[in-house]
């Protein structure tokens, strides 16, 4: 009676723990990425907050284009992990900011390749997508990369 | 000529919104219609009946092309008439400077420039007795015409908005038989132009708050011709407002300051404020409690000239969260005007498109 206790006791922590384990493996990273020339080389969560917000548009002397995925996935990630809001509540932030400063949200682009391409063609320009998706693009920087889960 | 010019406003703002599906171009709007019952004592018989009203229909577009900006903000009114509400070029220097000129929310407190037309993001049915519009009989000029130069910049000490303003000062109209604001959209009919500044700060130590002064100078002259009350005072606006938002609680609160020194120079003094409290109890329902109150100094030519009373309201009410874009709220208030009390009950649905 006492071994099949500890057997399961051992049995549902061995499971527990390699749950957790495989869910840090399998964690995806998303990357915030811009043009080649955006003028900096790395940015901080606060500063991409600043940028998604629209109280940040111009760095240096080049207006920030900020872009967002139509992918339900990747955007409520970046909404949820990086913005620190709900689709909805960030939503209607901008509903907000556009009415009050008639400052233009970020535009929206429907996939990870179409915002790549869009993000090499335009300077300015900052976006986010997996990291998988970008390793091999050389038009574009990385500019941050944050473990956001699965 | 008034027909032509609002059916080319319509086709200018449709071919927009066509324009908008294709380009980088944001075409927005608010709507809202209402029920509102007053009890029988009320000093106008406007609601005694129970009265269904849609709200002014509220049509926004805004374009940025490189340092270069534009916003369009039109208004169908509940008479059929259309408003050029806002209309600005601006230029950004940089997110620290940016010049607008053209017609604006003047920048006092923060509700004139936070709520305005957009119902669907005001917490509350109506706007503070304090902050009605020119039209409505309003105490101070909620539009401007003229030239602003605003900023925002992150300090150390949190986050600086500021600005300052040069613009047409109001004038005293006729409307019907009463006399009320006007904001001078084409022309000034005195030489001095009117002076505004606003600076706010979200301070770093105190997450969520927000507090901010702002001031409005300017001549202001009754342009009527109609005896016997014909006011012209120079006038000194302070307001002082704070916005908070610990947790589910969201405070609000704005106090003004009005001085008119009429051309026997003496001066009178008049004051307003009021306190908003909305607490989220979910992410859907919302209740809320407004106080406003004006203190006027019936004594001042400018009040007599508007014919302002004293007011003390009390509004209960929640608000339930449709969706983002749109929401219900219903609300009791309890009104004292001169000296009359009454009792109103609203309901409103507003949306955001």
């Amino acid at each position: 009676m006492k071994d099949a206790k500890f057997i399961f006791v051992a049995g549902s922590t061995a499971l527990i723990l390699s749950v957790i384990l495989c869910a840090d493996v399998f964690a995806r990273e998303l990357a915030v990425i811009a043009n080649r020339e955006y003028p900096m080389n790395s940015i901080s969560v606060s500063v991409v907050k600043d940028i998604y917000l629209g109280e940040k548009t111009i760095d240096g002397n080049i207006k920030i284009r900020p872009m967002e995925q139509r992918d339900e996935a990747i955007r409520k990630m970046f909404i949820e992990r990086v913005m620190g809001s709900t689709i909805d509540g960030y939503k209607a932030y901008w509903i907000k900011k556009f009415f009050q400063e008639g400052i233009m949200p970020p535009a929206a682009k429907g996939t990870s390749s179409e915002m790549i391409q869009a993000i090499m063609k335009t300077a300015g320009a900052l976006g986010y997508a997996w990291i998988d998706d970008v390793r091999n693009e050389a038009g574009i920087k990385v500019l941050m990369k944050m473990e956001v889960g699965n | 000529m008034r027909r032509v010019l609002q059916a080319f406003i319509m086709v200018i703002t449709i071919s927009a919104q066509a324009f908008s599906v294709s380009h980088a171009f944001e075409f927005k709007g608010f709507a809202d219609t209402s029920l509102t019952k007053s009890t029988k004592d009320a000093d106008s018989d406007r609601y005694r009946n129970g009265s269904f009203a849609f709200g002014a229909v509220d049509l926004y577009f805004a374009e940025s092309l490189d340092e270069v900006e534009l916003l369009s903000e039109l208004i169908v009114t509940t008479t059929g008439s259309i408003n050029a509400e806002r209309l600005y070029l601006g230029y950004v220097f940089s997110d620290q400077l940016k010049l607008r000129v053209g017609r604006f929310h003047t920048p006092l407190g923060f509700w004139n420039t936070s709520y305005h037309h957009g119902k669907q993001l005001q917490p509350t049915i109506l706007r503070p007795e304090a902050l009605r519009f020119e039209f409505e009989g309003g105490i101070f000029p909620a539009h401007s015409v003229g030239a602003w130069v605003t900023g925002r910049s992150r300090t150390s000490a949190g986050l600086l908005e500021y600005g300052i303003q040069v613009a047409n000062g109001p004038k005293i109209v006729l409307s019907g038989s009463n006399k009320v604001l006007n904001p001078n959209n084409t022309s000034d009919n005195n030489i001095g132009k009117a002076v505004s500044f606003n600076a706010a700060i979200c301070p770093v130590m105190i997450e969520d708050l927000k507090v901010g002064v702002s001031g409005h100078f300017s001549r202001v002259k009754d342009d009527t011709a109609t005896p016997p009350l014909m006011a012209d005072v120079n006038q000194e606006i302070y307001v002082a407002a704070f916005t908070y938002s610990p947790g589910n609680v969201n405070l609000a609160g704005e106090y003004f300051n009005i001085g008119n020194r009429a051309e026997s120079d003496k001066n009178y003094n008049s004051s307003a404020y009021f306190g908003l409290i909305t607490y989220n109890l979910t992410e859907k329902w919302v209740p809320y409690i407004l106080y406003d109150k004006m203190l006027i100094n019936e004594s001042d030519p400018y009040f007599q000239t508007l014919n302002t009373k004293d007011v003390t309201k009390t509004t209960l009410g929640v608000r339930y969260n449709i969706s983002y874009m749109s929401s219900l709220k219903g609300e009791v208030r309890a009104v004292k005007r001169d000296n009359k009390d009454w009792n109103e009950f609203a309901l409103q649905w507003a949306i955001a498109f």
